[in-house]
């Protein structure tokens, strides 16, 4: 059987690997924005 | 510690070295002992590097930090999902692809001998000396609860794991720790629901936070710009960056975890959901640290967490001294206390203006202990001129400890002081083996015996693991001379990654370079960057951006330079 080559093995829940790192700058992204908020909440 | 906690204790260190060893069966081929014959699923290699990243001191520090500084300490994590992401385009296809054992080895591929065997020296230093500290951390644990000599708890901690990395090498190092991050996620989430259960009948999680967010433990964020702030947004995102980079890209002990995955995609999937998951867990863990904050001012925290240095005070000339300062945190604390009942009860009537100005008062108070503490570390000072430089003012690493031991029920105990060393095994095992893959794959095969059979080779890897181990060892036992153990170890990283990151950048990014360039460019780097971190020009964090981006400069100007002194000089036939 032929070996898979890298960018044939796709990630779970998205189409592509780029949509997979996109989701991980936004889920950044959410976690600043929430932490900014909890700052501003309790202080 | 009671019996039952002493049970849990044991009966959860002899469970997971029992099954890291049913599961590893004693590796016969080199390819087995030290990749694990790349057959492990994502959510091992997820793991596994979680678990070799948080070592006991991101238990033990952590909460400490968060009492003392409060939360800010989330933002060094915010480079890292960003620095998982350049891996998986560029590092993992990369290291898959070239079938290599160790990060070192595409670099003689890529340049020549003498820049792996360089990177592959920095690596086997910095490893080498913050394994130690990792060794040490828990070792302070058994000795605070047993009041015995540091020595023995090493020595106890440094063999269980030389052990079992030995005798099932890489495979039983991940196994283990898989067991290890389940047990320890279970152990904090129960450690988080019993510092609330404790809290006074009227504060609940809500307004715990409130409290410690009033008294400027909540400050998770900081948008400004400041050199000299490991702590910031920025310096999170860009410096953070490069430390994550550098540390995951090219430092051993994880190349080697995620080179385990099956394939490119399962290593891959486990470093992006550690990217997924390492923040969040890092602030329930700052928050663990806080919600304790919020707890000690209701009940009277000692005057100092470290009792050892606190007894060498009681048996010191200064005595009397310290008597009057015990005398006057009582009376301070007690008014902190009622300051702080004020404000709860102010925050019930949700009154802006009066919640503002006894926030002011609770902070007038807090101060005042603040103060008396400050005294306290004087007199320590006064009593042993060396006792800053050696770390002993500085309590961070026994607040979390201290709560543990005084306050849960029993069995709890037993299981957080093993979730302490189950971590500090995860994290030294994976060192050790990456040690020992180091001086076998990029030093004995490759420059001592180029001849030896597989066996050989993983016999060398068993012999290589003892004598790291046994060096580690010997290093924690002189780490006690270290203040804050969590910052230690990212300093000491912050010296050396930016160098190594930079040459894997050239490496992967500039295919003109040569190696000669390269390597000088690496050589002056790192000078530049002891200069400036000896120093302290910046903050710790920023020394790692420095020494890569010298390293890509230095390299360019280097390789142009010769390029044209090669076309001046002439040629003859």
């Amino acid at each position: 059987m032929e070996e898979k080559q890298p960018e044939q093995e796709l990630p779970p829940f998205v189409k592509t690997w780029k949509q997979f790192y996109r989701l991980l700058i936004l889920w950044l992204a959410f976690l600043i924005a929430l932490f900014y908020a909890f700052t501003k909440y309790f202080e | 510690m009671s019996y039952v906690d002493w049970a849990v204790l044991f009966t959860t260190l002899l469970a997971i070295v029992g099954y890291g060893i049913y599961k590893s069966s004693g590796a016969q081929s080199m390819q087995a002992y030290l990749l694990g014959n790349q057959s492990l699923p994502w959510y091992t290699v997820c793991l596994s590097v979680m678990a070799t990243q948080a070592s006991a001191i991101t238990f033990l520090s952590a909460p400490g930090l968060a009492y003392s500084s409060g939360m800010s300490f989330v933002q060094f994590y915010f480079g890292l999902p960003l620095a998982m992401i350049v891996l998986c385009i560029t590092f993992v296809p990369i290291f898959h692809r070239l079938k290599v054992y160790t990060a070192y080895e595409y670099l003689e591929q890529r340049f020549d001998l003498k820049t792996r065997a360089l990177t592959a020296f920095l690596f086997l230093i910095q490893r080498g000396l913050s394994t130690g500290i990792t060794i040490y951390a828990p070792s302070i644990i058994l000795s605070t609860i047993l009041n015995i000599d540091t020595t023995y708890t090493t020595l106890f901690i440094g063999s269980l794991v030389v052990f079992y990395t030995v005798y099932g090498g890489t495979k039983a190092v991940s196994y283990t720790q898989l067991l290890q991050m389940s047990i320890i996620f279970c152990g904090l989430f129960a450690a988080g629901i019993m510092v609330v259960h404790l809290l006074p009948g009227n504060i609940g999680f809500g307004k715990a936070i409130t409290i410690a967010g009033k008294m400027g433990r909540t400050n998770a964020i900081d948008f400004h710009f400041d050199w000299d702030n490991p702590y910031t947004v920025w310096s999170g995102l860009i410096g953070g960056f490069f430390l994550q980079l550098s540390y995951f890209g090219t430092d051993q002990s994880q190349v080697g975890r995620y080179l385990t995955g099956a394939s490119v995609s399962q290593s891959r999937l486990g470093l992006l959901m550690n990217g997924l998951v390492k923040i969040p867990m890092q602030f329930l863990i700052l928050l663990i640290g806080i919600l304790v904050f919020t707890f000690y001012q209701y009940n009277k925290p000692p005057l100092f967490f470290n009792k050892y240095e606190l007894n060498k005070l009681e048996q010191s000339p200064y005595k009397a001294e310290l008597k009057k300062i015990n005398e006057d945190y009582n009376k301070s604390f007690e008014t902190k206390r009622l300051e702080v009942i004020k404000l709860d009860k102010i925050l019930d009537e949700n009154n802006k203006t009066a919640i503002n100005q006894q926030r002011i008062a609770v902070k007038k108070a807090d101060d005042q202990t603040k103060s008396i503490r400050k005294s306290l570390t004087d007199l320590m000072i006064k009593n042993d001129k060396n006792a800053e430089k050696n770390g002993a003012t500085n309590d961070n690493n026994y607040v979390f400890l201290s709560f543990v031991t005084q306050y849960l029920p029993k069995g709890l105990i037993g299981l957080l002081i093993a979730i302490i060393f189950l971590a500090s095994m995860g994290s030294t095992a994976s060192a050790l083996n990456s040690l020992a893959s180091t001086t076998v794959v990029d030093i004995y095969k490759r420059l001592i015996n180029k001849e030896a059979t597989d066996q050989q080779y993983v016999k060398a890897s068993r012999w290589a693991t003892i004598m790291w181990g046994v060096v580690c060892i010997v290093m924690a036992l002189f780490t006690s001379k270290i203040g804050n153990l969590l910052e230690a170890v990212n300093i000491l990283g912050s010296f050396i990654y930016g160098t190594i990151l930079g040459v894997f950048i050239v490496a992967f990014y500039l295919k003109k370079i040569n190696g000669k360039s390269v390597f000088y460019a690496a050589i002056l780097s790192e000078i530049v960057v002891c200069i400036c971190g000896y120093n302290k020009v910046v903050a710790y964090l920023w020394l790692n951006v420095i020494g890569c981006l010298l390293v890509v400069i230095l390299s360019l100007i280097i390789q142009q330079s010769t390029k044209k002194v090669a076309e001046k000089t002439p040629t003859t036939f």
